[in-house]
């Protein structure tokens, strides 16, 4: 794929301008006695990329996973562009997509039936346009006829991601997607981000790659052992967390989590100025 | 090195035996985990405790002469199953998570087979108690033969690694023709399996007049000749008389020594073994590769839907069998699994089929009257637990993909149905088609056959979906002789439990249609076909509502499947 591919602006399904495309207000997770989630609230808004970052085991998939209505909710709420996901659970999913870190995709279906399949899914109409643009986006062309269990890592996350796509989001919620991309797929995939933003949809952005999140996400959500550390624009973070001018998102991070030593300006301990609910 | 063998070798067994009793420990932790676990280690006990406590009152033994042939001849099934287990894991079999640290750590190639060997012995006494108990019945000397079952079922795993090292070394430079020569033979065992069952079938009422073995079989069926005393097997069995001998010792003067001899020629097995002239490296991790991959298979529920698609079966159309829909969808998913996976599984399921028949006609020959309606039934049975076994496409296939099946946006009744319904179909359409010919070449296709086949769909996605919404609520992926082991035996038995209630409850339902009918005819006078005819649509009626409760239940568990803790 590459960026002069690039096809109009995908069409996604219009959402009233005030609602959010997602909402959580204090989401929360216990795990045999340890907290994995502690009330954490956040919004994202339409067209926006948010990008959740934190060490490991802070909570990022599992709060993904909640928002997705993968895990049961044990505390707090969430609404995907207005629908609950537990009261209104298949109505919420309808507007969302979800990429995990490691897509296992069919192993009988081929590429293309895996698109099929997807569209039937969603009850999608006139897909196939798109599907064949999505393949060539995500460089999956020669691999239409390939079965699910004869890809690589990488084809499988290229696949994840066309599949995903297809499916028009109003929230996309994507888990490390560019893990086991090449250098052309990261760029690639990068691209494709930006553009689905653009197209209006919210983007939910988890990844240990924070030159990734620096570049597309105009907020940033910081998790630390399930809670929320910080959630504010990269401005935001710098003049909260005291780093300097031009500081990096990983040294703000590591302010943030106090992972590491102290970056060369940081200020005093962590704080969350929120502009989110909660 | 001190002692017998690596020390770190054997810190290394220590510690992954106290790690497996860890994670025993760790199943126990949740309510669900420690029910299920105890069900199944009463269950384990109360199987382990029967046979003991029949040897215990046990009146009748066998002479020692008897009780030695029938020991050459289990010693010879044995090796027989111990030497194809061979073929199948040549080289040194080490689990893929140690096999690279293993081979790259400075121990011996013999140090490694002992500690191969050493892992084994463990699982060999699990399986020398389990054998032991249930054939020390009839010896002459119980405690003595389980004594001594328990020192052979030592040796097996020995003779079973020589072989494999052994049996590498030589395909190494016999590779093509030892793969072609396997692969023929098995072709040739399928053949003569197939011809025996269609022999035994056509020959049932008379099996003297089946050509080859039909003879020999109807002197052994009729108690003429005693096939364990065969000159032949006797011949066969001849290295195995110290075994068999210590086994059926009736007095401990006679066990010793040939306890003491069996135990030295262990210990030589043993060293022969370690000392064996053959890198086994390269074997090994193709070995080891081999089997992770079936483990994984057996994980994801073994069968035909474990197995991996060959690629040309990618361009074959899949049909749309239910529809363009998102219930459809769902189910042609399936659908590509049954098509481009279970070619040779259908075959073995014909086989199976044509030999449970074979049964069923044996268990009700004698009666034409009890053969119309018997074996019909038989064959429903049998057939339902084997083909929802062999043919198995279900949720088993698909717990790492559980968090993607759970975002879809579909509700969870509609997944569920949709998931099981191709297998489902499929295993219906085989054993509908089996009854319905069995009938028509019996001349017994009378109304009860229809009612049969008319039930079968429902009886089938009963069992289905009562085995994966049980799954699904304790979802254990077991291999056996793994972890895991007794909670899945506790699910198994609460699955029997819950069919049971339902069938009672289906029963119940019943006689609450029949009863007023019953009533009507008994006291006020009427055909006794009327009570027929309200117990065959309250059947009906019954399965069909039992079918919608176990959608609607199987809905609710996999809503409430947590694919964090719910891994298997």
């Amino acid at each position: 794929m590459s960026p002069e591919t690039e096809p109009e602006r995908l069409p996604t399904r219009a959402a009233p301008a005030e609602l959010p495309a997602l909402l959580v207000e204090g989401l929360g997770r216990t795990y045999d006695g340890t907290r994995a989630l502690e009330g954490l609230s956040f919004d994202v808004r339409p067209g926006e990329v948010v990008g959740l970052v934190g060490p490991n085991g802070a909570g990022k998939t599992t709060a993904l996973r909640s928002i997705a209505g993968i895990l049961p909710i044990q505390e707090g709420r969430v609404a995907v562009a207005g629908h609950d996901i537990v009261h209104d659970e298949v109505a919420a999913k309808r507007q969302l997509a979800w990429v995990p870190d490691d897509p296992q995709p069919f192993d009988v279906l081929t590429v293309a039936e895996h698109l099929e399949f997807t569209a039937a899914l969603y009850e999608l109409a006139d897909w196939r346009a798109q599907a064949e643009e999505l393949l060539v986006r995500f460089e999956l062309v020669e691999k239409r006829s390939a079965l699910g269990g004869e890809l690589s890592r990488g084809m499988r996350q290229k696949l994840a991601c066309a599949c995903a796509w297809l499916s028009r989001p109003r929230l996309m919620l994507l888990d490390e997607p560019l893990s086991g991309l090449d250098p052309r797929g990261i760029r690639s995939a990068r691209e494709a981000i930006r553009h689905l933003a653009q197209s209006g949809s919210a983007v939910l952005l988890s990844s240990h790659q924070l030159e990734l999140i620096e570049s597309l996400a105009q907020r940033i959500l910081i998790l630390d052992r399930g809670r929320r550390v910080f959630l504010g624009t990269l401005a935001e973070a710098r003049a909260s967390l005291g780093g300097a001018q031009g500081s990096s998102l990983e040294e703000i991070f590591l302010a943030a989590t106090g992972s590491a030593e102290a970056p060369r300006s940081a200020g005093p301990a962590p704080t969350d100025p929120g502009p989110g609910p909660g | 090195m001190s002692g017998w063998g690596s020390p770190a070798l054997r810190l290394l067994l220590r510690l992954k035996l106290r790690g497996a009793w860890r994670r025993q420990l760790r199943r126990l932790r949740t309510p669900k985990g420690a029910f299920l676990s105890l069900l199944g280690a009463a269950l384990f006990v109360l199987w382990m405790a029967g046979p003991a406590f029949q040897a215990v009152r046990a009146s009748r033994t066998l002479a020692p002469e008897t009780a030695e042939l029938r020991v050459r001849a289990a010693g010879l099934l044995l090796g027989l199953i111990t030497l194809a287990g061979a073929l199948a894991h040549r080289g040194l079999f080490l689990h893929k998570s140690e096999i690279e640290r293993l081979f790259s750590a400075p121990l011996s190639r013999s140090d490694l087979v002992r500690y191969r060997l050493a892992s084994s012995a463990i699982r060999g006494a699990f399986g020398g108690l389990i054998l032991g108990l249930y054939s020390m019945r009839n010896m002459p000397s119980p405690a003595l033969a389980l004594a001594g079952v328990l020192l052979a079922m030592q040796s097996l795993p020995v003779v079973n690694q020589m072989a494999a090292i052994a049996l590498g070394g030589l395909e190494r430079k016999t590779a093509r023709f030892l793969r072609r020569a396997s692969g023929v033979l098995f072709a040739l065992l399928v053949a003569a399996f197939a011809l025996l069952v269609i022999g035994l079938n056509t020959h049932i009422g008379d099996l003297s007049s089946m050509p080859l073995l039909g003879p020999l079989l109807a002197s052994f069926v009729n108690g003429e000749q005693d096939p364990l005393a065969h000159p032949l097997l006797a011949r066969l069995t001849l290295p195995f008389v110290p075994w068999a001998r210590m086994i059926s010792a009736p007095s401990a003067a006679q066990f010793v020594p040939w306890f003491a001899v069996c135990l030295a020629l262990h210990a030589g097995l043993v060293e022969l073994c370690a000392r064996l002239p053959v890198d086994f490296r390269e074997l090994s991790l193709d070995t080891s590769d081999r089997v992770a991959a079936r483990i994984a298979r057996v994980r994801r529920g073994g069968g035909a839907a474990a197995t991996r698609p060959s690629a040309a079966s990618a361009r074959w159309p899949i049909p749309w069998l239910f529809g363009r829909t998102p219930l459809g969808a769902i189910a042609w998913r399936k659908c590509a699994g049954l098509v481009r996976k279970a070619q040779s599984a259908l075959w073995v399921a014909l086989l199976a089929l044509g030999f449970i028949t074979l049964m069923a006609h044996v268990l009700f020959g004698g009666d034409p009257e009890q053969a119309a309606l018997g074996t019909p039934i038989a064959i429903a049975v049998g057939g339902t637990f084997y083909l929802c076994s062999g043919l198995r496409f279900d949720f088993r296939e698909d717990l790492e993909r559980m968090d993607v099946i759970r975002a879809w946006p579909q509700p969870s009744w509609r997944v569920f149905l949709a998931t099981l319904l191709p297998e489902v179909v499929l295993v219906a359409l085989l054993l509908d088609a089996t009854v319905f010919m069995n009938a028509l070449l019996a001349g017994a296709l009378g109304w009860h056959v229809f009612v049969i086949l008319g039930a079968l769909p429902l009886v089938v996605f009963a069992w289905v979906a009562l085995d994966n919404g049980v799954f699904l609520f304790a979802p254990v992926r077991m291999v056996p002789g793994q972890e895991g082991m007794l909670l899945n035996v506790g699910r198994r038995l609460v699955q029997l439990s819950l069919l049971f209630l339902l069938v009672a409850g289906a029963a119940v339902a019943c006689f609450f249609v029949v009863g007023p009918v019953w009533l009507v005819v008994h006291y006020l006078g009427g055909s006794p076909e009327l009570v027929v005819r309200a117990v065959i649509p309250a059947v009906f009626v019954g399965l069909m509502g039992v079918d919608v409760l176990l959608v609607w239940l199987g809905g609710k568990v996999l809503r409430r499947f947590d694919v964090a803790r719910d891994k298997g």
